[in-house]
Order: structure tokens, then C-alpha cells, then sequence
């Protein structure tokens, strides 16, 4: 278990995802970091916050010209670096899995999750920890909306 | 009550009593020596206040010390967030911005000893990327505090 995971970390997290308090596989894993985010971490980048920001920032990176947050905007930018659609989160040996999250109240995509090699799942919380979970579903809520998508790649 | 000398006020003088310097009659005492000395202190004290504030207000320790409230309070209330739109949207963020460029000092010597994404203040602030090409936030730190340091702006 990792150090980080305390209580005083547990629960600070699950206020804001309250859907982790009955998730078994739920564990603080790495050290707050605001050098990256959710959406660099889901394609395994620590060396940068991939976000369609305009201005264009200091250490942010987006692969793609268009630089809308709309959700369609996501999917293009992970199918540029080799990913593509699927239909279930479902663990398949040969192929890493993402999921894209959106808040449907605005069409704009927030987040994204990504299926390690033990059919577990992994997140960048914004500025704060990257955790463990179970499935893509155990985050969702106010804060990063639902799960809109999923994408694929070979390992 | 203050007063100045002036010859616009020997008519009310002469109007609250017979005998303008006498305080058996009325309560109202005059007297002229008093009012000028006092007059001299109270605008002393004025110079003195509006010194006080304008050296203040100067003060890079001041301003400092502003920038760590705001940076606090915007680290914690994004601090889950993955967006960088709700980033420098925050209220904390546009505060930091509101310091101007008397900020930059302090904000160059934050990003010198803890690199993190403070560095986007300095890309509004100062209007400009610090690199052409994409790099991580710790080298744009270094790169931000060299800049600082060619524009004699830290030590």
C-alpha cells in the first residue's frame, strides 16, 4: 500500500467523489503534482498539462490544431496519438484502455481515466493525487461528470 | 473639529461671543495660537499617514505577502480540478493577475524555489511565452527566473 494512502487523504478525496467511499480498490498513489493532468496521465505523459489552452501557457501541450473543449475535441486529440474508439471498458490483454468523462451540462469534456494492466483503473485528481479505482464509473459525479467514451490502444 | 487660520473666520468669531477669546461665556474656546499649532499637527500627522501608505503600499514584502494568500486559496479551491480554463478563471488566479507587474519579483522568486504552474501569472502578466517550443513547467520556471534575472528583476 502506498504511503500517501491515509485517512486524512482518503477522505479529503472521497468529499469530492463520494462514489470511491464503496470502492475496495480505491488507493492514493502518488504525490500531489501540478506538472501534469488527468488528460496526460490517461495517455501515460508526465511532462506536461495537455489541455486546449488559449493562451497558449507555459508547459501546457495539446496535440491537435483546434483548441475547443468540446467533447468531440478529446477524442481527436487522443486518435492523433494512436488511439481510437471502443465500445466497452471491458480488460482486454492486448490493448490499454482510457475513458473520457464530460459534463453534460456544458458538452465540454473534463476528464480522463486510464485501465492499467491489472484491469484496474487510474486517475490524475486535477492538481492533487493519482489514485487506483475499480472502474471508470466510481469517480463520476458533480465534479467530472459522467463517462461519455472510451478509447483503445495496443500495449 | 480642525481648523485653518483664515480671515474668513473672524466673522464667526465675532458672532459666538462679544469676546472672542474669553471662555467664561461659551464653551467654544478660540484661540488663535492653538488653532495654528494644532492645524500644523493635524496635517503632519495627514503627510505622515499618506507616506505611510504609499511606502506600504510599495512594499515588496506587502505585495509578498498578498501573492501567498491568493496563490493558497487558488491551489486549494482547484485543486482538483484538471481544466486549466477553471484554473485561471479562478478568482484567486485573477487576483494574482491584479497585482501587475510590481508582482513579477515576487512571483519569479516563488517559481525559483518551488516550479510549478504559477508560471502561467507571468505569461498573462508579461504577455509572452517564455519558450517557442513546448517545455515541461519546471523548465519554464528556469527559464522565467533566468529571465529575471538578465532584467534584474530578482538577485
Amino acid at each position: 500500500m502506498s504511503p500517501l494512502d491515509t485517512l486524512v487523504n482518503r477522505d479529503t478525496i472521497i468529499q469530492i467523489f463520494p462514489g470511491l467511499a464503496n470502492d475496495k480498490n480505491f488507493e492514493v498513489h502518488s504525490p500531489e503534482e501540478d506538472k501534469y493532468n488527468c488528460i496526460a496521465w490517461a495517455v501515460n505523459r508526465k511532462d506536461a498539462l495537455w489541455w486546449p489552452a488559449v493562451p497558449q501557457l507555459d508547459g501546457t501541450y495539446w496535440p491537435i490544431e483546434n483548441k475547443s473543449e468540446e467533447f468531440q475535441n478529446l477524442i481527436d486529440a487522443y486518435c492523433s496519438v494512436g488511439y481510437v474508439p471502443c465500445e466497452t471498458w471491458d480488460f482486454e490483454v492486448k490493448f490499454k484502455k482510457i475513458a473520457l468523462y464530460i459534463d453534460f451540462d456544458t458538452g465540454k469534456f473534463t476528464h480522463a481515466s486510464r485501465q492499467l494492466r491489472s484491469g484496474l483503473w487510474t486517475s490524475k485528481l486535477g492538481k492533487s493525487f493519482d489514485i487506483i479505482h475499480s472502474t471508470p464509473f466510481t469517480i463520476e459525479g458533480d465534479f467530472y461528470g459522467s463517462v461519455r467514451a472510451f478509447m483503445r490502444i495496443i500495449f | 473639529m480642525k481648523f485653518s487660520k483664515s480671515i474668513s473666520m473672524i466673522p464667526l468669531a465675532l458672532a459666538i461671543s462679544n469676546n472672542a477669546f474669553s471662555s467664561i461665556k461659551t464653551n467654544f474656546v478660540f484661540n488663535e495660537d492653538d488653532l495654528i499649532k494644532n492645524f500644523i499637527t493635524i496635517n503632519q500627522d495627514l503627510i505622515k499617514d499618506s507616506k505611510r501608505d504609499a511606502a506600504f503600499m510599495a512594499d515588496d514584502q506587502y505585495i509578498s505577502i498578498r501573492l501567498r494568500g491568493f496563490i493558497d486559496n487558488w491551489r486549494k479551491e482547484t485543486k482538483f480540478s484538471s481544466s486549466i480554463s477553471k484554473m485561471v478563471q479562478n478568482t484567486n488566479f485573477k487576483n494574482i493577475l491584479s497585482l501587475g507587474k510590481p508582482a513579477v519579483p515576487a512571483i519569479l522568486n516563488e517559481i525559483h524555489f518551488a516550479p510549478s504552474n504559477l508560471v502561467w501569472a507571468l505569461n498573462y502578466i508579461e504577455g509572452f511565452n517564455i519558450s517557442k517550443t513546448p517545455v515541461t513547467i519546471e523548465e519554464a520556471c528556469k527559464k522565467w527566473v533566468k529571465w529575471g534575472f538578465n532584467n534584474h528583476l530578482i538577485k
